[in-house]
């Protein structure tokens, strides 16, 4: 071997010549020293790349463009600009990260900044450079060139080739492409440029051949603005129906979601995709499955989400636009009705204007009445009815006017037409309905009825529209202004005098009590009988009640009379009982009724039962009541 | 003595029949009224014009001069139906409307007034309701602010009287026994003749009420034209008043439903 050139072996060779020399040796070493501290501050400098995974991909299918930034210090405010992607859609990002590592001692920062890509056409794209500046220096990406190689169709059907159709992505690019033309959307739209105010159902349906799907799905709706958005119909799971194509493949196609949308104005309208999101079972997930995971269900986890579709709004054609045009556009009939074709001067009548068929219904506009000179309008409303259809918009709308008559006598409304563009056909149409014929009998108050001036003409009846309105004869006349009676202080005034009055009287009562206690004891004695009194013989069935509600009836009446002349009941005899009466200058006949009712009752206690069921309990009840009455007063 | 003689009468009944007569009676003498007489030559002048213009289809001629003898007499209903149908011809629905129920506050049992409101806008008389009873929102409005006050003081008065009387009366005397009756039926008709009457007073003379006069009234969030705008009010609503501000340039006003907004006092006329 010979001896090598030192220039030959970089920094070592600069020892192999100097060996015999310390002081060129010191030197060199020196040399070296600054050398190596020059190359810890080149290393300390930042590394700015960009990466692209997959290199290969298929249209929609999604690939992942990432900035990596390595440095060995840490730089707070790293802002690398945004390429230009071309024509690639961006579905997320940029995702921020940032990593620090220390390996054997040294430190190194990670950031890196991701985007989520897919192209809707196969072709070669360019992803433009992207620009960093740290510490006064400009770092700058390469530019990187994406082939997306136009999507294999075997196995698809005849059919839906040619079809743009949202594959099932999943986080690992060779499940991706084992359910390539296995699972995918197809999404469809009725119409791409259609007419304002015309419905535009968009479909999206699943298609699945031998995938198994987890039980979980998840759905993420399209939204649009300046439209109506209505949803005609939402799959509840999974589950469809086989159907065989002309490949001899079996696809399971389940109708995800379908919803309509009705523009409201000229031009591009973006209506955002919808998306799905479930998991295939059978699959092993690449990776350690995370938490998330299991919300989906065992399997690996799987995104189909369809990309936004631009409609091409017209406006309705100005060429041919009939004056009248109402501003409807749909597919509609026009049909008009009345509750009643013979009515009075004092009735109102009922007019329905139905609109009814296929369209936005609710932006039908109501029709331009002419009630001619016989009709007035004295109220109107709308009413929508919606028929239920998970295929198109379709349903009624129902313009109500309440029309008074202006006077009596065989009126006709006027024919009523409708002018409205139908998308379908691309043209205006009128439609006309027949005239009404009403007979208008004159009304119930005479004052208030307009005669026919055809017919004869009240003198009283003046008014420049032929007997449509008059004025009263103001004959009298009510001057001045006669104020409110509650706001006059004698209104206030006599009702203090009224409440002085109440409490006289209550004043009274109260002082009557106390000079005479033995009115009071009297009183209470009437009420406790009136309650006592109260429920017996209610209800009573059956000889033994009877009997015993016919003893509680004599007890009654021997209380209160012990109560009401201040005795003591136990002892109270019949010839006792007789003599206060009498005393109370009660009549001999009434004392002697009373008596013998009060030993009617307490016999019953002993009677046979035959004669107890005769015994009328509420009758004598009634009696006695009445007796003592004026014993009380 | 005068109780005496009441003692004398056969039943309850004719008691009652008594007490209705003294309602009326009272009421005559307690209602406070207008003058009802035939128009001077200077009103005669004015009804002719007024009549002449509109006949001739002048209504603003008309309108001048229905409201100068409404001036002059402000509560007669026939001046304030025959204003309402001039406005109503001259296409000015809220001042129409606003005339209309002026001549029903003095005059709920006009016929013809009640009409043309009911005509004109379906749901007033259900903005004006108190109750979702209909026999008892037709007995509160068949009668007028001072015809309600009046039976207040008749009623009360007379049930205070009897009440007076009832203890008055020596407790054995048979006439206690009948005025009895009567007070119950007092009582009664008093429990249903206040809440009715206060009701009234507290709509017609606490609440402040309006009626939007201009078409296309909107109602603001401030006093300014250049406040930002909250709800459309359409001519003929009632609304209620709450407060005038701004140099009585602007009211605030609360609508149906607790809405509250300021709006022009020129778009609104007072009940």
């Amino acid at each position: 071997m010979s001896p090598a050139d030192p220039s030959e072996f970089g920094c070592g060779g600069l020892f192999l010549g100097c060996q015999k020399d310390p002081k060129t040796m010191f030197i060199r070493l020196t040399y070296c020293l600054i050398i190596l501290g020059l190359g810890s501050i080149a290393q300390a400098d930042l590394s700015f790349r960009a990466m692209i995974e997959p290199a290969q991909v298929f249209p929609g299918e999604r690939m992942s463009y990432r900035l990596d930034i390595v440095s060995s210090s840490r730089q707070s405010s790293l802002n690398p600009s945004d390429p230009d992607f071309g024509g690639l859609t961006i579905l997320s990002g940029p995702t921020a990260a940032t990593q620090i590592i220390n390996r054997n001692g040294r430190v190194r920062f990670y950031q890196s900044f991701e985007w989520i890509l897919s192209a809707s056409e196969p072709g070669r794209y360019v992803i433009g450079p992207s620009v960093l500046e740290s510490n006064g220096g400009t770092y700058r990406t390469e530019k990187t060139n994406l082939v997306v190689k136009p999507q294999s169709e075997d196995g698809l059907p005849r059919e839906l080739r040619g079809e743009n159709l949202i594959f099932g992505q999943t986080g690992d690019h060779a499940e991706n492409r084992r359910l390539r033309n296995r699972l995918f959307i197809r999404p469809q739209v009725s119409n791409e440029s259609p007419f304002v105010g015309e419905p535009v159902v968009l479909t999206y349906t699943l298609y699945i051949d031998g995938i198994t799907l987890g039980d979980r799905a998840e759905f993420m709706f399209p939204e649009v603005g300046g439209a109506l958005n209505k949803q005609l119909y939402q799959a509840q799971s999974l589950e469809g129906d086989e159907f065989m194509y002309d490949n001899g493949k079996t696809f399971k196609v389940i109708t995800l979601y379908r919803h309509v949308v009705t523009p409201t104005r000229p031009g591009d309208l973006r209506v955002t995709g919808f998306g799905l999101r479930t998991s295939v079972v059978g699959s092993q997930p690449r990776r350690t499955r995370s938490m998330f995971d299991n919300l989906f269900g065992r399997g690996v986890r799987v995104e189909l989400p369809t990309p936004p579709i631009n409609l091409s709004v017209k406006p309705v054609p100005h060429v041919g636009m009939p004056d009248k045009f109402t501003g409807t556009v749909g597919d509609f009939t026009l049909s008009v009705g009345v509750d009643r074709n013979d009515a009075g001067l004092d009735d109102l009548v009922t007019m329905k204007v139905q609109l009814s068929g296929r369209g936005a219904i609710d932006l039908a506009n109501p029709p331009t009445l002419d009630l001619g000179e016989h009709f007035s309008l004295a109220g109107e409303s709308v009413d929508v009815r919606r028929v239920e259809s998970v295929d198109d918009l379709r349903g009624h709308k129902i313009f109500e006017y309440i029309l008074r008559p202006n006077r009596p006598g065989r009126l006709e409304l006027p024919a009523l037409s409708y002018i409205l563009f139908d998308p379908y056909t691309a043209g205006f149409r009128t439609l006309k309905s027949d005239p009404l014929q009403f007979n208008i009998a004159p009304g119930r108050d005479p004052l208030l009825d307009i005669p026919d001036p055809s017919v004869s003409h009240d003198a009283a009846i003046r008014g420049p529209l032929a007997g449509q309105v008059y004025l009263r004869p103001m004959l009298d006349l009510r001057t001045g202004r006669s104020g409110t009676i509650v706001n006059r202080p004698l209104f206030w005034i006599f009702h203090l005098a009224a409440i002085g009055m109440l409490v006289v009287g209550w004043r009274i009562d109260n002082r009557r009590s106390k000079r005479d206690p033995e009115r009071e004891r009297r009183r209470k004695a009437w009420r406790q009988f009136e309650k006592r009194v109260q429920h017996i013989g209610k209800g009573v069935s059956g000889p033994n009640n009877l009997s015993n509600a016919a003893g509680d009836l004599e007890s009654a009446v021997r209380n209160f009379i012990a109560d009401h002349f201040n005795l003591a009941a136990d002892g109270l005899t019949r010839p006792m009982i007789e003599g206060r009466l009498f005393e109370s200058s009660m009549g001999f006949d009434q004392v002697n009724r009373l008596c013998e009712l009060m030993d009617r009752c307490i016999s019953l206690k002993y009677a046979p039962q035959s004669m107890v069921r005769s015994f009328d309990l509420q009758e004598c009840r009634r009696e006695m009541t009445s007796i003592l009455r004026e014993v009380k007063s | 003595m005068k109780w005496i003689k009441i003692a004398s009468l056969r039943s309850i009944r004719v008691a009652r029949c008594m007490v209705l007569a003294t309602y009326l009676v009272g009421l005559q003498f307690c209602v406070p009224g207008t003058n009802a007489a035939a128009p001077g030559a200077q009103q005669r002048d004015l009804i002719q014009e007024a009549e002449q213009a509109y006949n001739e289809g002048d209504y603003d001629r008309s309108i001048a001069a229905f409201e100068k003898l409404a001036a002059q007499a402000p509560e007669d209903p026939v001046v304030l139906f025959n204003l309402g149908m001039v406005y109503m011809q001259a296409g000015q629905r809220g001042r129409a409307i606003w005339r209309y129920l002026q001549g029903y506050q003095v005059s709920p049992r006009d016929k013809q007034i009640r009409h043309r409101i009911r005509n004109i806008s379906t749901d007033l008389f259900d903005q004006m309701a108190i109750t979702p009873i209909p026999p008892l929102n037709r007995l509160y409005e068949s009668l007028t602010m001072n015809e309600w006050g009046g039976l207040m003081v008749v009623s009360g008065g007379l049930f205070a009287l009897l009440w007076t009387l009832y203890f008055i009366i020596p407790l054995n005397h048979p006439l206690r026994v009948k005025i009895r009756g009567v007070i119950i039926f007092l009582g009664v008709m008093t429990l249903i003749i206040y809440p009715l009457g206060l009701a009234r007073y507290y709509h017609e003379e606490v609440i402040v009420k309006g009626v939007v006069v201009e078409e296309e009234t909107v109602a603001r969030t401030g006093p300014d034209e250049d406040q930002i705008e909250t709800f459309a009010l359409p001519a003929g609503t009632i609304v209620e008043v709450d407060e005038v501000l701004w140099d009585k340039k602007w009211l605030k006003i609360s609508f149906a439903g607790g809405r509250v907004g300021f709006v022009p006092r020129s778009t609104v006329e007072f009940l």
